[in-house]
């Protein structure tokens, strides 16, 4: 299966496994994006899913521009969603138990005769400190895989004006696909839907951090055992991002590997060169 | 106790020059006996001819580990690490005492400036291994400023009659420092072929790229030098102050880089010499891993703040 890596102007031509981050800029930037976004979904029959802040009527105002939504909503086609109800405070915010809840909805979706469901969810009050940014990464980190293995496709909005300085880049680096309106470099860590991931891009300072924390995430995991890596895609790294890789590898108890595929050249070279571990494995 | 019977169980580093086999074998076979009967790790990386003749002289290297010194002595800074986890795995497995006989590439003009830190860092980051390192110098093929170069950077000289005190040694991080005028490449006192103030790391990379491109690099040794020119910029902007400003020189040979910033730069004379060396966080990995791939890095204290220079060789036609 191949998914979707890549920046988009704007969220349409996407597909499930599709998995967006998408900073935008003021409440009619965000409607704009999430009726564009649902009524492709709409032209597809799958069940739609719209998760923002505020109260029904408020919510429905939102997709006004959506063609059909009335009949979408009487149809139980399209469905409105308090994000506060949904996600809770950010301090109580349960990762897993918000991606087994999703994992039931596309399974319902799917139960009722729907090819997909499609979320749009406004998240912007989930990360309003760097605190907060951490743990929702966290959890789309985990959510990825999910998404990637399940008849879902996701749009997780937040609003770069208002949100935590750091959550564009953190989010983009663990969604597949992100958007052009917030400037942040191109390197993701991201689920290839067959039980392993692909770091791509450009590998860095900048995203140094979130290099790190996703790679946390991963291996407090205890399953799978060894954590698949495709390089295909990776445009460069960095020593630092290189070191990242190797200090995780160290860490994993006996037993466990961190495997890369597709490796390009210089990073073999530089690993060589620099960087053994044990538990490290590296594959052209 | 050394092996020379002059001191603590620590580091020491004698030149050993000579004119002939007969020379060399003179001053080595007893060093390597005494080594191999204390059961002492007792290693040999010098030219074949040389190793023939302690053989003949012996009667066989049992209990010497001969080392390949073309392969040994291919790079200095790989020779450097390679040596820093050897010596310090021989001790961590028991070995009180180390002996080392091994003759650096004299000839070796690509990366003489290389072998000539790696001779100056030894005294200062192996100091307290308990190793006797001798370094072979062939009087007869060395140039007589490499010759003096190597003398300076010995404490003690070894002769078929022992050790002595070497008189003309200088303390190594004063050397280095007056060494680096002698360091720069010439091409930097022309008009750069690029010149760019205060690049991201990303942009420095991409613009050298498209330079290296126009040469006709061939592309792995384009990627490399990308890579180095990214950590010296990241470096200059993380650890340094700006501006920062990257030039670039090309001449059939060769491409050198500088990028300089108004910061101090790296207190450590050995930064980039083994891993973490220099580091604030993971500063000196990238420096070091420079090091590793390309070598031909000098690292400069100016009036107006800090240099990393990069000289990369090229194939002769290229540049």
């Amino acid at each position: 299966m191949t998914r979707l890596v890549d920046a988009l102007t704007h969220p349409v031509g996407v597909a499930p496994h599709d998995h967006l981050s998408w900073g935008y800029t003021g409440r009619e930037a965000w409607r704009e994006a999430a009726t564009g976004f649902l009524g492709e979904g709409a032209r597809r029959g799958e069940h739609l899913l719209y998760v923002a802040y505020g109260t029904e009527t408020e919510l429905v105002d939102d997709l006004a521009g959506l063609p059909g939504r009335d009949d979408l909503l009487a149809s139980g086609a399209l469905r409105v969603q308090d994000a506060s109800g949904l996600y809770g405070p950010p301090e109580q915010f349960d990762g897993v138990l918000q991606t087994a809840t999703y994992a039931a909805m596309a399974r319902e979706t799917q139960e009722a005769g729907y090819p997909a469901l499609r979320v749009a969810a406004d998240i912007t009050r989930q990360l309003l400190t760097p605190e907060d940014v951490a743990l929702f990464a966290a959890y789309e980190v985990l959510i990825d895989t999910m998404v990637s293995e399940s008849p879902l496709l996701t749009m997780c909005g937040f609003d770069a004006g208002t949100a935590d300085a750091s959550a564009a880049l953190a989010l983009a680096f663990v969604h597949p696909i992100s958007s052009t309106g917030v400037e942040v470099p191109d390197g993701r860590l991201t689920s290839g839907g067959d039980g392993g991931w692909r770091l791509s891009g450009e590998l860095d300072r900048r995203n140094l951090a979130d290099l790190c924390h996703a790679l946390d995430v991963l291996l407090a995991v205890p399953e799978p055992r060894d954590l698949h890596l495709d390089l295909r895609r990776l445009v460069f790294a960095d020593v630092a991002s290189l070191r990242a890789l190797v200090t995780a590898a160290r860490r994993l108890e006996p037993g466990r590997r961190i495997v890369l595929h597709s490796t390009p050249p210089l990073v073999r070279q530089v690993l060589r060169a620099g960087f053994g571990a044990e538990n490290l494995e590296v594959h052209a | 106790m050394s092996g020379t019977g002059h001191g603590q169980a620590v580091l020491d580093h004698e030149a050993l020059p000579y004119r002939s086999i007969q020379e060399f074998v003179d001053a080595v076979a007893p060093l390597l006996r005494a080594g191999v009967d204390a059961g002492e790790p007792t290693m040999l990386a010098v030219e074949e001819r040389l190793v023939r003749g302690l053989a003949e002289r012996l009667g066989g290297l049992d209990g010497v580990t001969v080392l390949p010194a073309g392969d040994e002595y291919a790079s200095p800074f790989i020779t450097l690490r390679t040596y820093d986890r050897r010596l310090r795995g021989l001790v961590a497995d028991g070995a009180e005492h180390i002996r080392v006989v091994g003759e650096v590439p004299h000839g070796d003009d690509a990366h003489w400036h290389g072998w000539v830190r790696y001779e100056a860092a030894i005294n200062d980051l192996y100091t307290e291994l308990p190793v006797h390192a001798v370094c072979p110098i062939d009087l007869s093929t060395a140039t007589p400023a490499r010759v003096e170069e190597v003398l300076q950077l010995h404490p003690r000289v070894w002769t078929s009659e022992g050790s002595r005190p070497n008189q003309r040694y200088r303390e190594p991080r004063e050397f280095l420092a007056d060494r680096i005028q002698v360091e720069l490449d010439p091409l930097e006192a022309t008009p750069p072929a690029l010149e760019r103030r205060d690049p991201t790391p990303r942009e420095a990379r991409r613009d050298i790229g498209d330079w290296l491109e126009s040469l006709r690099l061939p592309a792995q040794l384009a990627d490399t030098v990308e890579l180095a020119v990214h950590e010296l910029v990241t470096n200059a902007w993380w650890h340094g102050r700006p501006p920062v400003r990257l030039r670039a020189w090309s001449a059939p040979g060769r491409v050198v880089l500088a990028v300089h910033d108004t910061g101090p730069g790296p207190d450590d004379p050995y930064a980039g010499y083994l891993p973490g060396r220099g580091a604030i966080d993971t500063a000196g990995h990238g420096l070091w891993i420079v090091n590793q791939l390309l070598g031909g890095l000098t690292l400069a204290h100016d009036a107006d703040g800090f240099t990393a220079h990069l000289v990369v060789e090229t194939a002769p036609h290229l540049a």
